[in-house]
């Protein structure tokens, strides 16, 4: 059902265009701002300030392999998982599968064999496609979205007379009914969900050096209903499931009789690149701020090749198929995307015109803010919003909304939240396609070639403007008489220079940590392995939480330019007495 | 001195051991049966349970024989205002947790400084006869006449770091260490009782900052030669930043508190 991926490179600059960000510390004295390497790092994540790791064409030919990943057909007797390996998957898997917001509204609960093959039969029993044999298994649970930015929606979208008493009603309903202020952030719980399964699949093959497979088990757990029997093998208890967790999906992990062609040094560069990837928001000489250093100022000649957008469109389609089970000609035709870039035809008009339609609704926002809540905040609330502004800036060389209509969707006899899911996991296939075919051959001095940015954002704005001020979906005028939806905006960048470091700082450290995004969990945060009845932290002991950033061993840890690492940055290993433990045995 | 196993000295007996002192005759005890929670300890230093001793633990199994060598009436030094300045741990072997062991401990003479002077507490843990650690603890003392001649200090290594953590310090672990090691002296237990000793707030133990590095590193169980020297206190509560690295002659490492350098030392294999 899905098609080959190729990743094709990317030209480089001219040699006085290749530049790399080159952050350092600031010297004594001077004020420090996001362009400058952070003082230290203390945090349980195994992500760190990282660096990407350059591939060769014939790694990255093998790597492709990754983004289109079917699902396991059978497993065989294979080792028990390390605990060293658990965490290694659930570093690329739970805690990473997401974008800048890093949402905590995701945890996961691993069983071992026995009460995986528990699993398997409640599945089966339900007429679910379950494996026998796994040697442990994810459940992957999940809440609402809800982060500082809902919270200020919560005021967004009433009547000026009567705002006190329906921002009560609203924030009740947000908590005891796990209702939305828009359908888009609701969405987005799904949209992520979807992430997270497809990045379960890889997880699996790379942290166990290509001998195990997931088998994703999602189709069954997109609605709202309850899954109890497995609600209780994961430990859920009712006051998590009146804060909203459910079963999002179930994956099935165990040996494979046909091992992944991906060699074990490979999977932990790719691990390690996994972790390097970020959002990537400016384009040099498009979008820096005027305070950002040269390199961010100068535009590069470069450009993301039409094969590699054709590229990121397959992984794209294939992960929709995976994971909706819908032939490739009905994703395409379900999928509905425009590309609105300044190389298609009038692309610089509509982008003005998107810009202009985000920055009204803003406008309009922020005008209708409930003042008694607004004044007496120091209007902190409006500044939030208006600070929105910055995250709506679309920029780079191909540009993509993406979206469904949810007639169109209902008519194919999908579940609507099910196919949210699935554009969130075409969505990071396809960014990943970008993200990796830019460390192909990457030379000294340069970050990367090739970035992307998946926002929410534009059209979490846009769905604001539809549902209180009367505005049009972003895609209606594209796909007219569809009754579409749009849900993810992609910006496909060539450049030579990442983000500032401060947009990590934003996520990894409590004190830069910006108005509306959270902090990157630990995996005790997280994550739980399912232990004699019992659901125990993962990396939390005698004393202890995790200080270790998986995949180190690669040494891919963002330093200045004279090599002296940020203190804390590259973490501390384990012991590796636990380590190699195995949780179940 | 010869015990069955180590004494326990009360907290008295070290305050008010009082001394000026111009020579450190030998002094020496031994038990011919030492032991002690291995379990309790690595869980506060955040060492992994094995079946083997953590390095450090082995100066603890010998505290007993230590007080007894430095509250007897011939040591001629007060405790109270003595600074842990080095360590120095010769590990011949790994040891198992249920070997029975014996200790011993002593002084003998002191080094003059420009203020004071320096002695070396040495602690022996043998194995059926057969000595398989020792720790020389050098302890800085205001009580010996110094010379007022001022000395180069040693210089530490300088290494690329492999490793590099942030250790968030709660304010109660100097009393968690207490309760492990027997060690409440009072400049590591709360503010008011460091304060009383010249101490803005509780500082932690040198022993648990020197094992807590050893536990970072995660040294395979065996021989081991520790050198450190503790250069400035960690104060509780406070994040402090470790790291270490390859150099030619094993694994360096150091804590840096509040951005100044609070430990340093080397590990080689043995």
């Amino acid at each position: 059902m899905q098609n080959p991926v190729t990743l094709i490179p990317i030209s480089l600059p001219p040699p006085e265009q290749r530049v790399s960000r080159a952050a350092r510390f600031a010297a004594e004295g001077e004020p420090r701002n996001r362009y400058h390497l952070p003082t230290g790092l203390d945090s349980p994540s195994p992500v760190g300030y990282r660096v990407r790791v350059p591939l060769s064409q014939a790694e990255a030919d093998l790597a492709a392999s990754l983004l289109s990943l079917e699902p396991p057909a059978a497993f065989v007797p294979g080792a028990a998982p390390t605990e060293g390996e658990l965490f290694d998957e659930a570093s690329i898997g739970v805690l990473t599968a997401r974008q800048s917001t890093n949402y905590r509204g995701q945890r996961q609960v691993t069983l071992g064999p026995a009460d995986s093959a528990k699993l398997a039969g409640i599945l089966r029993q339900a007429g679910h496609p379950a494996l026998d044999g796994a040697l442990y298994t994810h459940i992957a649970l999940t809440r609402p979205y809800r982060t500082p930015f809902t919270f200020l929606l919560t005021f967004i979208g009433h009547n000026p007379w009567i705002s006190p008493a329906s921002v009560a009603l609203r924030a009740w309903n947000k908590k005891f009914a796990h209702a939305d202020d828009i359908p888009t952030i609701g969405y987005l719980q799904h949209l992520h969900v979807g992430i997270w399964a497809d990045a379960v699949e890889r997880a699996a093959v790379i942290a166990s050096g290509g001998t195990r497979q997931a088998n994703v088990v999602l189709a069954p757990f997109a609605g709202r209903g309850r899954h109890e029997a497995i609600e209780a093998l994961a430990g859920l208890d009712s006051g998590a499931i009146a804060q909203g967790w459910r079963v999002a999906f179930v994956a099935q992990v165990g040996a494979v009789a046909d091992r992944s062609p991906i060699p074990p040094a490979l999977c932990r560069k790719l691990g390690a690149n996994l972790l390097a990837f970020r959002s990537e928001r400016i384009q040099p000489g498009v979008n820096a701020e005027e305070k950002a250093p040269p390199q961010y100022q100068a535009r590069q000649d470069m450009d993301v090749p039409q094969a590699l957008t054709e590229m990121a469109g397959r992984a794209g389609y294939n992960a929709f198929c995976r994971w909706t089970g819908v032939d490739r000609e009905a994703a395409k035709r379900l999928l509905l995307m425009e590309r609105v870039d300044v190389l298609t035809p009038n692309g610089k008009e509509r982008l003005r015109a998107v810009r202009t339609h985000l920055e009204d609704v803003t406008d309009t926002l922020v005008r209708r803010l409930p003042l008694w809540v607004d004044l007496p905040t120091g209007r902190a609330l409006s500044r939030n919003a208006a600070r929105g502004k910055k995250a709506f800036a679309l920029a780079g060389q191909r540009i993509y909304i993406g979206g469904l209509s949810r007639p169109e969707v209902e008519a194919a006899g999908l579940e609507f939240a099910h196919a949210v899911r699935a554009v969130g996991a075409a969505a990071s296939r396809g960014a990943l396609v970008c993200e990796l075919a830019g460390c192909i051959d990457l030379p000294a001095g340069c970050d990367l070639l090739s970035g992307i940015c998946l926002m929410a954002g534009p059209v979490n704005q846009n769905d604001i403007g539809k549902s209180f001020y009367g505005a049009r979906d972003l895609l209606a005028d594209a796909f007219p008489g569809r009754d579409p939806t749009s849900l993810l905006v992609w910006t496909l960048k060539a450049k030579t220079v990442a983000d500032p470091i401060g947009n990590e700082e934003q996520l990894m450290n409590a004190r830069q940590k910006g108005a509306l995004v959270d902090l990157r969990p630990g995996p005790a945060d997280v994550a739980a392995l399912r232990i004699a009845g019992r659901n125990v932290a993962m990396r939390q002991r005698d004393g202890r939480v995790n200080a270790e950033r998986a995949f180190s061993d690669l040494g891919n840890f963002a330093t200045d330019p004279g090599g002296v690492g940020i203190p804390g940055n590259a973490g501390s290993a384990w012991p590796e007495a636990w380590r190699a433990e195995h949780p179940w045995e | 001195m010869e015990f069955e196993t180590p004494p326990t000295i009360p907290l008295w007996r070290t305050a008010v051991k009082r001394g000026k002192g111009t020579q450190i005759p030998r002094i020496e005890a031994s038990a011919r049966r030492v032991s002690g929670d291995a379990d309790a300890y690595a869980q506060v230093c955040g060492l992994p349970r094995t079946d083997v001793l953590p390095a450090c633990f082995p100066d603890l199994l010998c505290r007993g024989l230590q007080l007894s060598v430095l509250t007897d009436p011939a040591f001629p030094i007060g405790l109270m205002g003595i600074v842990h300045a080095r360590q120095r741990i010769e590990q011949r072997r790994a040891i198992r947790r249920d070997e029975p062991l014996s200790g011993r401990s002593w002084v003998e003479g002191h080094v003059v400084t420009r203020h004071g002077g320096e002695f070396d507490l040495h602690s022996e843990v043998c194995s059926g006869g057969e000595p398989v650690w020792h720790g020389v603890t050098t302890i800085s003392s205001r009580d010996l006449p110094g010379d007022g001649v001022k000395r180069d200090r040693p210089e530490p290594p300088t290494f690329v770091p492999g490793r590099s953590a942030a250790w968030s310090l709660p304010a109660d672990l100097g009393r968690r260490y207490a309760k492990v090691s027997g060690d409440v002296n009072p400049i590591h237990q709360y503010a008011w009782t460091a304060k009383l000793f010249g101490f803005k707030r509780a500082i932690i133990h040198g022993w648990w900052t020197l094992s807590r590095c050893l536990a970072e590193m995660d040294l395979a169980p065996g021989g081991l030669d520790v050198q450190a020297s503790f250069v400035a206190p960690v104060m509780l509560p406070s994040t402090a930043w470790f790291a270490s690295g390859p150099i030619a002659a094993g694994q360096a490492f150091e804590v840096r508190a509040v951005g100044k350098l609070a430990l340093h030392g080397v590990v080689r294999r043995a």
